[in-house]
C-alpha cells in the first residue's frame, strides 16, 4: 500500500483549489476598459410584455447614440433598496438607474443619486413634462430624477356588459354604486365591482377618503384627518361589499391576481387599477369591444384616483461616462420614446406634449388616463406611511369588510396610529 | 360500547394511517399542481372554473423555457456554483471538523462556538461586509465569489455535521491502520473517510440544497445578467404583478426542484443512515 504523506495531502488539496478556481475564473463578467462609454442601467422591467418594450427601447437609443453602450440589469422590486444600497455602500453602484418616488428620499440620503437639476434646466425639460410630475424627484429645491412614464389611475370595466344593461360608464360615486348593483348576478357568479381587498388595498382607502373631502395630512406633514368625511368616504366604499353585495365574496382576499383574472375570466364588470396593466388586458381580452377604460368616479370633492411618475436618476458613474448616463435617462423623456413604449407596455408617458400625439389622441383607450394625468397629483406620502398603510388602514379596513367592526370604528383607528406614524 | 384490545389497535393503526395519508396528500398536492400546470396550455391555466387536470397536456412550456437564452446559462451557473460549494465544503469542513473530533487545543470549545455564531446572525447584515471584501478581491459577478459567499454561511453546518459522525467512529480503527503503517493522512483517507462516508453523503446533500437555492446572495453579488444563477432567474421570471405565465413558472419550478431530487435519490440510502447515525451517536 503505497504511503499518504501530508505532504502529498497538502499538494493535493491546493491542485484541487487551484483547479477549482481555474475552471469557474472563466465565467466571471468583467467590463473591459472601452473608448466608446458604457452604461449600467438597473431597472424593475420583469413581466415579459414590458421587458419587451424595454428591449425596443433599447435598440431605438442604439441606434440614436451608437457609441454608448448600455448594460441593463434587472432588479426585483422587492430586493431594490437592499441591493441597490449594499452597491453605494460598496462603492459599486450602477451609471443610472429606475428610482420610485417613494424611494428617491432614501436613495437621496445615502448618497446614491446625483443632484441634476442644472442638466435638466439646461435641456429645457422643464417645459415639456408638467411641474408637478417632479415633485417625486425634487428634494430640497435639488431634482434626482426625470419622469420616464406614469402609472396613471383609471378603471376598466365590461363594456359589452354595460352596452347590453344600456348603460354608461359611472362618472360618479353614486352612479358607480348605481352601476355596480345593476352589473351584480351574485347567482351567476358575476358582481358589480372587483374590490381589492387584500394586499394592496390600503392605497384604495386611502384615495377614496381624499376623495370624500379628507386629507390624511396637512402641509405640515401633521395628521389632518377629518373623522366624519373619511367614515362617509370608507362606509360608501365597505358598503358596495357589506350592504349591496356587489363585490365577490372573497373580497378580503382578493389582491391584483385575483382581481385581474376575475375581470378576465368574466366574474366582475369593473376593476381599478392603472395603466400598467393596458397590455395584460388587451393580451387577454382583445383590443377592442370586451372591455374599455374610463376614468375614476369622482367623489364628493375629487377624483379618487392619482397618478404616480417613475424617475431615471444619474447614481455613481464612472469616468467619462456621466454624460453618456445623462443622454440615456434624457432619452426615456422623450416623446417618441414614451410613445413607442406606451404602445408596447400601457405604461402612460410623463411628456406633456404626447397630447398633441396622434398615436395617443387617435385611440379611445387613452382617453381617460389623458383627462387624469394633469388633473391629480401623486399619491400621499409622508415617512411611515407605508407602514401606517399596510399594518393599520389595511386590517381594519378587511376588519369593516368581514362585518368585524364598524366604519367608524376603523377610522378612529387608523386616526390613531396616524398621530403614531407621524410622530414616528 | 367497549373495544377489544385488537380492536383498539386496529383503530389507532387506521387512525395512523389516515393522518399519514391526510399529511400526505397536504405536502404533495402542491408539487402535484404544481406539475399539472406546468403541463397547461395557458387558457387551460386561468378560468372561471377550476380545472386541476390539464385539457391538453402540452410540453411547450418546457420547450419554451429551455428556448430562453438565459436558461443555459442560469442552470449552468447554478450546477458550477454548487459543485463547487459543496467541494469547498466538503473539503474544508473534513479537515475541520476531523481536527475538532480527534485533536484536543487550547480554544478549542469556543471555536465550535464561534462556527455557530456565525449562523445566528441573519445573512443579511454579512451583506455589506462580504460587498466590499469581494469588490477590493475582483469576485463580484465571478462564480467563485458565490462560492466562497455560500461557503460562508454553510461551512459551519458542514463542519457541526461532519464532526458528529466522525465522533462515532472509534479512534482505535486509525490506530490500528497507523500501527499496520499508515500515516495520519492515509487513516483519514482509508479507514475513517469510507467509514463516515453516510455522514459525508448527508452533509453533501444538505449544503447542495441551500446552495442550489440560495437567492439573496446571488442577487446581491452580480451585477450582469450572465453570472446570476437559477434562483434569480426565476424569480425574474415570476416578475411582480402583471401577465404572471403560470404555465412557464410552473415549469421552472419543476426543473428547479428535479436536481435535487435525483441528488436526493442517489444518496438516498447514505443519507438516511447517516442521518440516523449521527443523530444516535453524535
Amino acid at each position: 500500500m503505497s504511503k499518504l504523506t501530508r505532504r502529498d495531502f497538502l499538494k493535493g488539496s491546493a491542485a484541487a483549489t487551484a483547479a477549482l478556481a481555474g475552471n469557474a475564473l472563466p465565467g466571471a463578467a468583467r467590463l473591459l476598459a472601452q473608448d466608446n462609454p458604457t452604461v449600467d442601467y438597473w431597472h424593475g422591467f420583469i413581466a415579459e410584455f414590458v421587458h419587451a418594450g424595454f428591449e425596443v427601447v433599447l435598440e431605438q437609443f442604439h441606434q440614436a447614440n451608437p457609441d454608448i453602450t448600455i448594460n441593463p440589469l434587472t432588479v426585483p422590486n422587492s430586493e431594490f433598496m437592499t441591493k441597490f444600497t449594499t452597491s453605494v455602500v460598496g462603492n459599486a453602484a450602477p451609471d443610472t438607474t429606475m428610482a420610485a418616488p417613494t424611494r428617491i428620499p432614501d436613495m437621496v440620503a445615502i448618497g446614491g443619486l446625483q443632484d441634476i437639476s442644472g442638466r435638466v434646466s439646461e435641456a429645457g425639460l422643464m417645459d415639456a413634462i408638467p411641474a408637478a410630475h417632479w415633485d417625486g424627484a425634487t428634494i430640497d429645491g435639488a431634482i434626482y430624477g426625470v419622469p420616464s412614464f406614469m402609472f396613471v389611475d383609471w378603471m376598466y370595466y365590461r363594456a359589452d356588459w354595460f352596452e347590453e344593461a344600456g348603460l354608461d360608464p359611472p362618472t360618479t360615486w353614486e352612479a358607480f354604486t348605481e352601476a355596480a348593483i345593476a352589473m351584480t348576478d351574485a347567482e351567476n357568479g358575476r358582481y358589480g365591482f372587483g374590490m381589492r381587498g387584500g394586499n394592496g388595498g390600503q392605497g384604495f382607502v386611502t384615495k377614496v377618503i381624499e376623495a370624500f373631502g379628507s386629507p390624511i395630512i396637512d402641509d405640515m406633514g401633521q395628521p389632518a384627518m377629518d373623522f366624519d368625511k373619511a367614515v362617509a368616504g370608507l362606509r360608501w366604499y365597505t358598503d358596495l361589499h357589506t350592504v349591496h353585495g356587489a363585490v365577490p365574496p372573497s373580497v378580503a382576499n382578493d389582491s391584483f391576481r385575483q382581481l385581474m383574472e376575475a375581470f378576465q375570466t368574466g366574474q366582475t364588470a369593473m376593476l381599478w387599477h392603472h395603466t400598467g396593466s393596458l397590455a395584460e388586458m388587451r393580451t387577454v381580452l382583445g383590443e377592442e369591444g370586451t372591455f374599455s377604460t374610463a376614468l375614476r368616479p369622482q367623489g364628493p370633492e375629487r377624483q379618487i384616483a392619482s397618478a404616480t411618475p417613475s424617475y431615471n436618476g444619474i447614481s455613481m458613474p464612472g469616468d467619462g461616462e456621466a454624460d453618456a448616463s445623462w443622454e440615456w435617462i434624457k432619452y426615456w423623456s422623450e416623446v417618441d420614446t414614451q410613445v413607442n413604449f406606451l404602445e408596447l407596455t400601457g405604461y402612460f408617458p410623463s411628456s406633456a406634449l404626447v397630447a398633441e400625439d396622434e398615436r395617443v389622441q387617435g385611440n379611445p383607450l387613452y382617453a381617460a388616463a389623458l383627462a387624469t394625468v394633469n388633473e391629480v397629483g401623486p399619491p400621499t406620502r409622508f415617512p411611515g406611511s407605508p407602514g401606517w398603510e399596510r399594518n393599520v388602514v389595511l386590517p381594519n379596513f378587511q376588519r369593516v369588510l368581514l362585518g368585524e367592526i364598524t366604519p367608524e370604528d376603523a377610522v378612529e383607528i387608523m386616526m390613531e396610529g396616524l398621530e403614531e406614524a407621524v410622530s414616528g | 360500547m367497549q373495544l377489544s384490545f385488537r380492536g383498539t389497535q386496529r383503530l389507532y393503526r387506521f387512525l395512523t394511517a389516515a393522518v399519514l395519508v391526510f399529511a400526505g396528500i397536504f405536502a404533495l398536492f402542491p408539487l402535484v399542481w404544481t406539475g399539472l400546470t406546468s403541463l397547461k396550455q395557458n387558457t387551460d391555466v386561468i378560468t372561471a372554473e377550476m380545472q386541476y387536470l390539464p385539457h391538453n397536456p402540452t410540453l411547450e412550456n418546457y420547450f419554451e423555457l429551455w428556448s430562453r437564452k438565459s436558461f443555459v446559462t442560469l442552470f449552468g451557473n447554478s450546477v458550477v456554483i454548487t459543485f463547487m460549494t459543496v467541494s469547498l465544503c466538503l473539503l474544508v469542513g473534513t479537515l475541520a471538523a476531523y481536527a475538532f473530533s480527534r485533536y484536543r487545543f487550547t480554544g478549542r470549545n469556543a471555536a465550535l462556538v464561534g462556527f455557530l455564531l456565525i449562523r445566528m446572525f441573519p445573512m443579511v447584515l454579512m451583506l455589506i461586509p462580504l460587498f466590499i471584501i469581494m469588490r477590493n478581491l475582483q469576485l463580484l459577478n465571478t462564480r467563485v465569489g458565490l462560492a466562497l459567499a455560500y461557503t460562508t454561511f454553510l461551512l459551519p453546518i458542514a463542519t457541526w455535521m461532519l464532526k458528529g459522525f466522525f465522533d462515532a467512529i472509534p479512534p482505535d480503527l486509525e490506530d490500528a491502520a497507523r500501527i499496520d503503517g499508515a500515516t495520519r493522512a492515509g487513516a483519514i483517507v482509508r479507514v475513517v473517510l469510507p467509514l463516515a462516508a453516510p455522514g459525508v453523503a448527508a452533509t453533501a446533500v444538505l449544503t447542495a440544497i441551500a446552495a442550489w437555492n440560495e437567492f439573496l446572495f446571488a442577487l446581491m453579488f452580480t451585477t450582469n445578467e450572465a453570472s446570476q444563477t437559477w434562483p434569480v432567474g426565476l424569480h425574474l421570471l415570476v416578475g411582480e404583478e402583471f401577465n404572471l405565465p403560470w404555465g412557464l413558472l410552473s415549469a421552472g419550478g419543476m426543473i428547479s426542484i428535479a436536481p435535487i431530487i435525483v441528488f436526493f435519490v442517489l444518496a438516498q440510502k447514505s443519507l438516511v443512515r447517516g442521518l440516523m447515525q449521527g443523530a444516535v451517536k453524535g
